[in-house]
């Protein structure tokens, strides 16, 4: 019998928002969360603007950055799932992020090791064991690293885990701090916008670096219902496809970006014409946004797609779970969020992009995408929770 | 180590078809020139998932097959080759051409690109029997027929508290009934 998979919680930490109810407003308001960048210095950078998580404590020394904003958005979450300590005690952890602890080997390399340095920072998947301990979750731990694609590969690997039967909730997320190793690597593939994120717009230049972290809780639909948890939306399936093509550039046709949107409907038994939002990857890049509108319209008879990327930035391997997270917030409450700082169409992109405001309306199926280096690509069909 | 992960898996839905190896700097003459200008966590790979594809002998259509690639430090060397540049010549000088080797995920898609496998491909960190646990999920689910899956390091020595087996280990794993008759 085929296990239904819901989301009973989540946590997010963007650029725009500190927690959910934030993030929905902001969402809803098409608030820009991108500023000039306080992290470093960038005079000597054609580009001065990213999108930095504020107002949240400063950084234990023990941990990094990565993981402290995976700690925020993990107690966010956690903290009103209404289950015990005990339930939560076999709860597997599948956990997404691009360069995980780079603030830390950023300053093992260029300030030099200080007495106080902790190497054990500098391990990749130190985040996951900081969240499975300070939750006391001894399920099964992975750490998936599949560039800005990793936490929607977190999401589907724990969709297969619920899916498969072998156990009854699941948490998947991501985390990303802003730091100088992505920002300055941008910058020299001359992939940044020095103006702001402006996907599918004729004028766009690149992506906005940006950081944040997100999780979510999944469970089986059976075992939420039990306990009355409140079911925020569910995941119907997923798709993944390699472009084989380039390190850095999408395939031009978008052909891998369409494989996993066909793999991830095929996943979840839905035909394209029921879906009814489409949260694009989105990230402002001259060479994504015409391959993504591509792979859309190869599909797509005429969908609205929008991409949060537009407000946030690029959270880089975060990205998955947030734009998760969004489309399921716009599911939930029946608007579909805008793509700002919109002005004037791609005739190479030519979709719905719900420019500029958001978009009151009511979709059952949604898609979410996410690419990222080396064509890695994957896609997410969640639900409206309405039955 | 990855071979114990395959002995204690169930052997009732794969097949290992082909198994291949590699050691930091063995990079064979015969390799095409364009492996000779990648780091060294790339050619590891790149050469154990040729070997892996060679030894099993078969023509097989791997064009949709899955790529598991596991790591412990991933692209740790590149990185701070890539860090030590900015220390010398500023972020805002950085290399275009040295960052990509950065991210994790690059060994997995250099595979896909040079044997034109369009599957999916996942990269786990310090996760070896989770790779392994991976691929044979996706072999049992039928979502593929055929798996690459493997581990590459280059990272022993970077940080004296951490330390690595360095090389690569790659193998060609078959669904139960995939296989041309």
């Amino acid at each position: 019998m085929t296990r239904r998979v819901v989301v009973t919680s989540l946590g997010v930490l963007t650029s725009n928002a500190n927690n959910q109810l934030e993030f929905t407003r902001a969402l809803r308001d098409g608030r820009p969360g991108i500023s000039r960048i306080t992290a470093f210095p960038t005079d000597k950078y054609r580009v001065h603007i990213g999108g930095e998580v504020h107002n949240i404590p400063a950084t234990p020394f023990e941990i990094d950055r990565t993981t402290h904003l995976a700690l925020l958005a993990a107690e966010e979450t956690l903290g009103q799932t209404g289950l015990t300590e005990k339930q939560l005690s076999n709860c597997p952890l599948f956990f997404g992020t691009l360069s995980g602890p780079a603030i830390s080997l950023e300053e093992y390399v260029l300030s030099g090791r200080t007495k106080n340095f902790l190497p054990a920072k500098l391990r990749l998947a130190t985040t996951v064991k900081e969240v499975a301990a300070k939750y006391a979750l001894h399920g099964k731990v992975r750490t998936i690293s599949n560039a800005c694609a990793a936490s929607t590969v977190a999401i589907g690997l724990a969709f297969d885990y619920l899916h498969n039967d072998e156990g009854d909730i699941a948490l998947a997320g991501g985390s990303d701090s802003f730091n100088l190793t992505t920002f300055s690597g941008f910058h020299a593939l001359r992939s940044l916008d020095p103006v702001a994120c402006r996907p599918f717009d004729k004028n766009r230049q690149g992506l906005v670096a940006s950081e944040g972290a997100g999780f979510i809780l999944l469970e089986e639909y059976n075992h939420a219902l039990r306990r009355g948890a409140p079911i925020l939306g569910e995941i119907l399936g997923y798709g993944l496809s390699s472009d084989a093509y380039h390190d850095t550039s999408p395939e031009p046709t978008g052909k891998g970006a369409l494989m996993a949107m066909r793999l991830a409907l095929a996943s979840a038994q839905i035909s394209p014409d029921q879906i009814g939002y489409v949260n694009a990857h989105g990230t402002g890049t001259l060479q994504n946004d015409r391959a993504e509108a591509m792979a859309i319209n190869s599909l797509f008879t005429k969908v609205p797609v929008s991409s949060t990327k537009s407000q946030i930035g690029h959270a880089m391997g975060a990205a998955g779970v947030i734009e998760a997270i969004a489309t399921l917030i716009a599911l939930k409450n029946g608007f579909l969020p805008p793509t700002i700082n919109f002005q004037e169409a791609d005739p190479d992109c030519p979709l719905d992009v719900i420019p500029n405001q958001a978009r009151e309306q009511i979709c059952r199926y949604a898609l979410s995408n996410n690419f990222g280096f080396g064509g890695t690509n994957a896609s997410l069909v969640l639900k409206r929770f309405d039955d | 180590m990855l071979h114990w992960s395959l002995k204690d898996s169930t052997t009732k839905n794969f097949r290992i078809l082909g198994r291949g190896r590699a050691e930091p700097g063995q990079l064979p003459a015969e390799s095409a020139p364009a492996w000779r200008k990648m780091d060294r966590l790339s050619q590891m790979a790149l050469v154990a998932a040729g070997e892996a594809i060679n030894s099993s002998h078969l023509s097989l259509d791997l064009s949709a097959a899955a790529i598991v690639m596991a790591t412990s430090m991933g692209a740790a060397r590149a990185t701070m080759h890539y860090l030590a540049e900015i220390k010398q010549y500023g972020g805002h000088l950085a290399s275009a051409l040295t960052f990509p080797n950065t991210v994790n995920s690059l060994v997995a898609g250099r595979i896909s690109q040079e044997w034109k496998i369009s599957g999916p491909s996942i990269t786990l960190i310090g996760d070896l029997a989770g790779a392994v646990e991976v691929a044979v999920s996706m072999l049992r689910q039928k979502k593929v027929k055929y798996a690459l899956v493997g581990f590459v390091d280059d990272a022993n020595g970077l940080i004296t508290e951490i330390s690595t087996w360095d090389g690569a280990e790659v193998y060609l794993l078959a669904a139960t009934g995939s296989l041309p008759v």
